[in-house]
């Protein structure tokens, strides 16, 4: 039965028999273009003996059949017929198109899922954490049927964030400890950080009279650092010679005037110009 | 000794390519971009060279750009996209006869340049080739960016994925350009800590970064952004000059806002009547446009109150912004010079883009600059290779991570329009890892396709492009399209190759659909 079919599958099918637009069709659009062009390259089939050579190269042009374009009429028409067996048409014609009814009931069902379906989890432990800028983290997450059992039955999970710049974790000596308490099936949040320029890691644990049990450990968050920082020294390198060489007591060349920010009330963010500026500017649809 | 200026173009569109459908609306921005730009850039470079103009300019073309440019099935359809342009260039040019002067001026023009341009590209047979000869004599010098402008920063929890990126940038290049790129582009300028190794890893010399990659180094620039440093890993590190970059870009102040310039948005394809431009807009019918536009942008007043444009004024203002600009590079350095005891490098990247399609007259506006800097006596444009080999010290340091992005880190490409994409993306470039491993050594040519099929896929999905467009609000659905279609397919293939079910048919198909970086190889994951 076609109704078998998945969306992937439909879409692929569609995708080989050129029908135009089929990215953006709901499975029930997708199977009913597929019969209806399907037929229509049935009728094409039984029509191919009476073509004229032009409308045969355009159609071995629209699947792109690479049949030379000198070849003879009955090579294209050999060419193109072996072609629309393989498209197995011949299935088709007998089958009626889906009925509305059927479909409807396949309409409520996808609907309840993403339009294009990645799994919406991949079952596995995962913690993973992003700088957005110098004081936003974003993290997300990801459990196994294992994990998930036992977060599940704690009414309190909870995000803990440690500052451990230059230091060796050992799980009760960062620099600054935070925590916020969350809702576990959001998969993801965005966090402040005070520090820029600083490592942070982070956990996912429960609390348990009053003590925090840590379930799953996020990698090293550097938050990038956003002012100037102080040095001692200076190291070079004579190109010549490829011998290194410092320079005590920095003594910086140019006297950078930074941008004061300032108005009357609360900006919001400016933006900045920047890469790809091809869309940024776009005009195309519907601006 | 003169001061160097060191301009970067970085010509970059992603991978849009549709072999299936014989016409497809997001491939016109790449077909757009040939004719706007890169062919009018191409040929400003050789006027300057059959005019024997010294002068240095930098050229990264992205993998994506190559490959679509190597693609002959694409760039069949360009030329017949371009063909199209002609015929109705030529509608108007008749059609304007009974209108204004301006309008049939400037509708000769057009007709001129799509013409001047379709015997350029014929005689190249492809632009690939055109580039490769621009780049002959060293004035102009063309670089590669990384596999598919993915966004490294957000990458580098999976450091093979990071690694493949950097690796292909340079393959994509060597395959199609039959050189090697001393330098790289990396996507949106994101840089962190310790991918400099990985560019020294491929033999790259040297990369660029935002201005505050510098500002915020581990130690000071001793010479602000105005001297090129170098990374513990030996890599040569060229910053962004805020001053240049500000001169050129702001939308309000810059030259391309000038009121006597061409007006982008208004184009024919929305004010001729709709019989008439049916064959030169969407085949579905919307409106859009076509790259014939009659009007300046005037002031701040309403598209249909916009001014007719005159060619030959937008002509002379390009050359007195371009030599407005001269002076201002001599001013600054001067300046500079006094203040450091030695030639300043100035490095001013804009996307390529900007010039010409958004910008009609900015290729004018470069070639009249790169004429006028042949003259000064203060500075002169130059190219990473040539400041390299001009230098004697080096300061060593680290840049801070930093992009070009809005607000100068990752929040463009990782916010609440797009976030979604990441726990996706980070899978599957681990299970590519896992992938590259588990088969290395396999020599059934079968699982060899469906591996480097899988990074394809991966590949195209990592394209920092979707991530972009997700937050500026354009084009959305395609690019959420885009993301799904490769991450699907990757995890089908993925999917076929763990329960050895590998259906030939369906890899073959995606070869088809999917044919950039013919040459990968899966192993590069491993």
């Amino acid at each position: 039965m076609k109704e078998e079919k998945t969306i992937r599958q439909l879409k692929k099918e569609a995708m080989s028999l050129r029908i135009k637009g089929y990215y953006n069709m709901t499975k029930a659009e997708l199977a009913e273009a597929i019969s209806k062009r399907k037929m229509e390259l049935a009728k094409k089939m039984r029509e191919i003996d009476k073509m004229e050579i032009e409308e045969l190269r355009g159609l071995s042009k629209e699947f792109n059949l690479k049949i030379p374009w000198k070849s003879t009429r009955a090579n294209f028409v050999k060419k193109l017929k072996e072609f629309f067996e393989s498209l197995k048409l011949g299935q088709e014609i007998e089958k009626t198109p889906p009925s509305i009814s059927s479909m409807s009931v396949y309409e409520e069902k996808i609907t309840v899922v993403p339009k294009q379906s990645l799994p919406s989890t991949y079952y596995k432990d995962k913690f993973v954490g992003l700088e957005v800028n110098q004081n936003w983290i974003h993290f997300y997450w990801d459990f196994s049927p294992q994990t998930y059992e036992i977060i599940k039955n704690h009414p309190h999970v909870v995000l803990r964030i440690y500052d451990v710049t230059y230091i060796e974790f050992n799980g009760t000596n960062a620099h600054r400890t935070f925590e916020m308490e969350i809702d576990e099936k959001m998969r993801k949040y965005y966090v402040y950080v005070p520090q820029p320029g600083a490592d942070y890691l982070a956990e996912i644990g429960y609390r348990e009279n009053e003590r925090f049990i840590p379930i799953l450990r996020s990698n090293l968050v550097s938050t990038p650092p956003s002012m100037p920082r102080m040095a001692q020294m200076e190291l070079w390198m004579d190109l010549r010679t490829k011998r290194k060489f410092t320079e005590i007591g920095p003594s910086r060349k140019i006297l950078r005037i930074e941008k004061l920010t300032g108005s009357a009330s609360l900006p919001t963010s400016g933006a900045r110009s920047g890469g790809g500026s091809f869309f940024f500017l776009s005009g195309r649809r519907g601006s | 000794m003169k001061g160097k200026i060191i301009l970067m173009l970085h010509a970059h569109l992603p991978y849009v390519n549709h072999p299936d459908h014989p016409y497809f609306l997001e491939e016109n921005w790449l077909f757009e971009a040939i004719t706007e730009t890169y062919i009018p850039l191409l040929m400003a470079f050789e006027r300057l060279r059959d005019e024997n103009v010294p002068f240095g300019i930098t050229v990264s073309v992205s993998p994506p750009l190559i490959e679509m440019m190597a693609d002959r099935t694409l760039m069949d359809k360009y030329k017949r996209h371009l063909q199209s342009l002609i015929e109705l260039a030529k509608k108007e040019v008749s059609l304007t006869k009974n209108e204004e002067p301006l309008k049939h001026k400037m509708a000769l023009k057009y007709l001129e340049d799509f013409e001047s341009y379709l015997s350029f590209f014929e005689r190249y047979g492809n632009l690939i080739n055109a580039f490769k000869e621009s780049a002959k004599d060293g004035n102009v010098q063309l670089i590669t960016c990384n596999a598919t402008h993915g966004f490294l920063p957000l990458m580098k929890v999976n450091p093979r994925a990071v690694h493949a990126q950097i690796a292909i940038g340079v393959k994509a290049f060597e395959e199609r350009f039959k050189m090697h790129p001393n330098g790289m582009w990396l996507a949106e300028s994101g840089y962190y800590p310790g991918l400099d190794n990985e560019l020294a890893d491929q033999n790259l010399k040297f990369f660029f970064v935002d201005s505050h990659a510098l500002w915020y180094a581990d130690i000071p620039p001793h010479y602000d952004v105005y001297r090129p440093v170098m990374t513990p890993s030996g890599v040569f590190v060229f910053a962004r000059d805020p001053e240049s970059s500000e001169q050129i870009w702001s939308a309000q102040l810059g030259y391309p806002g000038d009121w006597n310039y061409r007006e982008f948005y208004r184009d024919i394809g929305f004010d001729r009547p709709f019989d008439y431009v049916r064959p030169y807009i969407d085949p579905s019918g919307v409106r859009t446009n076509t790259g014939i536009k009659y009007h300046k942008i005037t002031g701040n007043v309403s598209l249909g109150d916009k001014e007719l444009y005159d060619p030959d004024v937008g002509i002379q203002i390009a050359l007195r912004h371009a030599k407005d600009f001269a002076q201002k590079k001599a001013l600054q350095i001067k300046r500079l010079k006094d203040q450091m005891g030695i030639d300043p490098v100035i490095v001013a990247p804009f996307d390529a883009e900007l010039f010409g399609h958004w910008w009609y007259e900015g290729p004018k506006f470069l070639e009249f600059f790169l004429k006028e800097s042949s003259g000064s006596e203060i500075f002169e444009t130059s190219t990473p290779d040539r400041v390299i080999n001009s230098i004697d010290e080096v300061q060593i340091l680290t840049p801070a991570q930093s992009s070009w992005g809005a607000n100068g880190y990752n929040e463009t490409w990782i916010n609440g329009s797009n976030d979604w994409i990441y726990p996706h993306l980070h899978e599957a470039e681990s299970r590519m890892t896992e992938l590259a491993n588990e088969y290395y050594h396999t020599s059934d040519p079968l699982y060899i396709r469906a591996l480097n099929m899988c990074a394809r896929e991966l590949l195209l999905a990592e394209s920092s492009d979707w991530a972009f467009i997700m937050t500026t609000g354009t084009s959305v659905e395609y690019a959420v399209n885009r993301t799904n279609t490769h991450l699907s397919r990757f995890l089908e293939i993925y999917d076929a190759i763990k329960s050895h079910n590998i259906d030939e048919r369906s890899i073959e198909l995606y070869e088809w659909l999917d044919p950039i970086f013919p040459y990968v190889d899966y192993r590069v994951y491993a």
